[in-house]
């Protein structure tokens, strides 16, 4: 007997049950199915955070600070330093001095403009801004558009100009429909012009709308009084050069720093590998959860195998009596629950693309983020392998018990 | 000799209690004999059946059949003489009830690794000899019982077996219908077939050439029947 002999055979069988297959393979396809649209959308959710860090040039970017004041030291234990140091705008200049492979650096400083419900008003309006003091690259880093008028410029810089562009959120607060572009709102007692609007911009929980952004010399030095920098982001010129630039950072911090070796820098690179640990650790969380599904799919399975066996006793019998042996009623049982399995399993990945596009279409609506649920050749196989797998695991021991059967007995089976 | 068995013993164990039902059966069985085994329920005929038809091996004793000592094989070895060599013939005709009367004869050639073309051929073939040629796609549900009988005693005959063997063939049938089962056998009987009867019913076994009486575990009679003599003298039996 070949291959194919129980493989027909096993279709006519599940054909002739048309229902109790149909319900049978339903736990299988709802598990495949939910395990197919959970990891889908995870890699849909991962090629779209990919794509956004891209665009962002998150590839060439570098993020650095000064050694915080509190560390941990070598027993666990939170500990103040001694000594305080900063970052200021001449690490800015010093740094694009050392290297030609910068494309930019970006100054930010955090500023409090005091209030805790709202802290900009404009004539009896007002509202809550967070405050992003920086310098004109700043929507360059943030991939992010100027819906109305301009962005900071060098000469507010130059100048520490009181000027300010508002994300659209609080331009809508402040201004309501009226135009807000040369109108003054009011920050920490201080009178700011709006030069810009910027256009509305959601990134996951990352509200971008309520931003409000004044160029950083401004905060330094008509606000904070101080030349410290929060931190830093550089961005290299290309992905390939961030090595490098990282080099010339430390060698530029060690010349003007006593402690120049303890400076934090961070790269995009490494932002990526935390990005894709915690991706991997929700799709394989989301797809084990989906996984037990698939066991009790495959439970379900055993089941209707069992009850078929006892109920076709009678058959195995006549079988067993027309010459059939053991491997061959064996084969005939493990063939019926693996095809159930299989083609449970591909109405299942059939089933998961629908999901995951329903969600994707649900989340891009809620979210406004492009995102598309992403279904590979290699996840098709995992889901299909697995149903096999699963009509073998389970199959096997319903079988086992039929092909064990006595001959004289099973025929004498009412 | 087609079959050789001596002294075939079978015994049950049922809880503490040890059951004899063969308790020394020797018989031989020539090519293209008709023989009917009689014998009330209980005395073991069913037993002698099933080992006859190697579906049970004997507790002791040996049988040969065709020249190879079945008594000796496995398990594997019995479904492979079961398939080459026996065409059995139920009561209650142990056909397939979801696949059609084609399906159902050639299922005995599945498993001898007949090719799917070949196959067809065969069963198309066997069905037509027990008159069946216009029934090939009708399941079991759309046939009388004596269609039925017919399907299986084409499937008994597809893989041209040494043994016909029948059990109670005509027990679930009308005697009409019972008595055009027994011209099938007649018939095949006459073509050179070895036919097996287990019948309790003696009209039934009057259409063999020779019977059997099983009783208690042991042979009781074995002896020609009228019909055998009849023939013997060349006369044409028509019962």
């Amino acid at each position: 007997m070949n291959l194919l002999e129980p493989i027909s055979m096993g279709i006519i069988q599940l054909r002739t049950n048309k229902l109790r297959s149909i319900l049978s393979l339903l736990g299988i396809l709802i598990a495949v199915g939910s395990v197919t649209g959970i990891v889908s959308l995870g890699e849909g959710l991962q090629s779209y955070i990919l794509g956004e860090f891209d665009k962002m040039g998150g590839y060439s970017m570098i993020w650095s600070w000064a050694p915080d004041s509190w560390y941990r030291n070598e027993s666990g234990n939170w500990v103040r330093r001694p000594w305080e140091e900063y970052l200021t705008y001449r690490d800015v200049e010093a740094i694009m001095a050392e290297t030609n492979l910068v494309e930019y650096v970006i100054p930010h400083v955090w500023v409090n403009m005091g209030g805790t419900e709202s802290n900009m008003q404009y004539r009896s309006a007002s509202t809550y801004g967070s405050v992003e003091s920086t310098s004109p690259y700043y929507i360059m880093e943030q991939n992010w558009r100027i819906a109305k008028g301009r962005f900071l410029n060098f000469f507010d810089m130059a100048n520490k100009a009181k000027v300010c562009v508002l994300g659209s959120q609080l331009a809508e607060d402040l201004f309501g429909v009226s135009d807000p572009i040369e109108k003054e709102v009011k920050m920490g007692g201080m009178r700011y012009t709006v030069v810009g609007v910027m256009e509305s911009k959601q990134f996951f929980d990352n509200n971008y709308n309520d931003r409000v952004m004044i160029p950083v010399t401004t905060a330094q030095e008509r606000i904070l009084g101080h030349d410290h920098l929060g931190y830093i982001t550089v961005k290299a010129k290309s992905p390939e050069y961030v090595d490098e630039v990282v080099d010339a950072m430390k060698r530029v911090y060690r010349r003007y720093h006593d402690h120049g070796d303890e400076y934090n820098i961070r790269t995009g690179e490494g932002e990526l590998e935390e990005i894709n640990r915690v991706l991997l650790i929700m799709k394989a969380v989301a797809g084990g959860v989906a996984g037990i599904s698939l066991i009790v799919g495959g439970i379900g399975i055993m089941n209707i195998m069992l009850v078929s066996v006892t109920e076709r006793t009678r058959e195995i019998g006549v079988r067993k009596a027309l010459g059939a042996t053991r491997s061959n009623i064996l084969h005939q049982f493990i063939v019926e629950a693996v095809v159930l399995c299989l083609f449970g399993g591909m109405l299942g990945i059939g089933l998961g693309l629908i999901i995951g596009k329903a969600i994707s279409i649900y989340i891009t609506s809620i979210t406004h983020m492009t995102f598309i649920s992403l279904i590979s050749p290699k996840l098709m196989m995992i889901a299909v392998g697995f149903s096999l797998s699963v009509g073998l695991i389970f199959g096997v021991y319903p079988a086992w018990r039929a092909s064990r059967l006595d001959p004289v007995e099973a025929l004498r089976h009412e | 000799m087609l079959i050789q068995m001596t002294n075939i013993a079978k015994n049950y164990e049922i809880g503490e209690e040890v059951v004899h039902a063969l308790r020394g059966v020797s018989l031989s069985i020539e090519k293209n004999e008709y023989v009917a085994i009689m014998g009330p329920s209980g005395s073991g005929k069913s037993t002698l059946m099933n080992i006859l038809g190697c579906l049970d091996s004997p507790s002791e004793g040996t049988y040969d059949l065709n020249g190879k000592a079945v008594s000796d094989m496995t398990d594997d070895e019995l479904a492979e003489v079961r398939n080459k060599e026996i065409g059995f013939v139920f009561q209650n005709f142990n056909l397939l009830s979801r696949s059609d009367s084609l399906h159902n004869t050639e299922l005995p050639l599945i498993y001898l690794g007949v090719s799917r073309k070949k196959r067809r051929e065969l069963a198309i073939a066997s069905m037509q000899a027990v008159g069946l040629g216009e029934r090939m796609h009708h399941k079991p549900s759309e046939l009388s019982g004596g269609q039925r009988q017919r399907v299986a005693i084409a499937r008994a005959l597809v893989n041209n077996p040494s043994i016909i063997l029948a059990d109670e063939p005509t027990g679930n049938l009308d005697s009409k219908t019972g008595e055009e089962i027994m011209q099938i056998f007649e018939v095949l009987h006459s073509k050179g077939n070895t036919v097996i009867l287990v019948t309790h019913e003696p009209y039934i076994a009057e259409h063999a050439n020779r019977v059997i009486h099983i009783l208690d575990g042991q042979v009781d009679s074995d002896k020609a029947t009228e019909n055998a003599i009849r023939r013997a003298n060349g006369e044409k039996v028509v019962i």
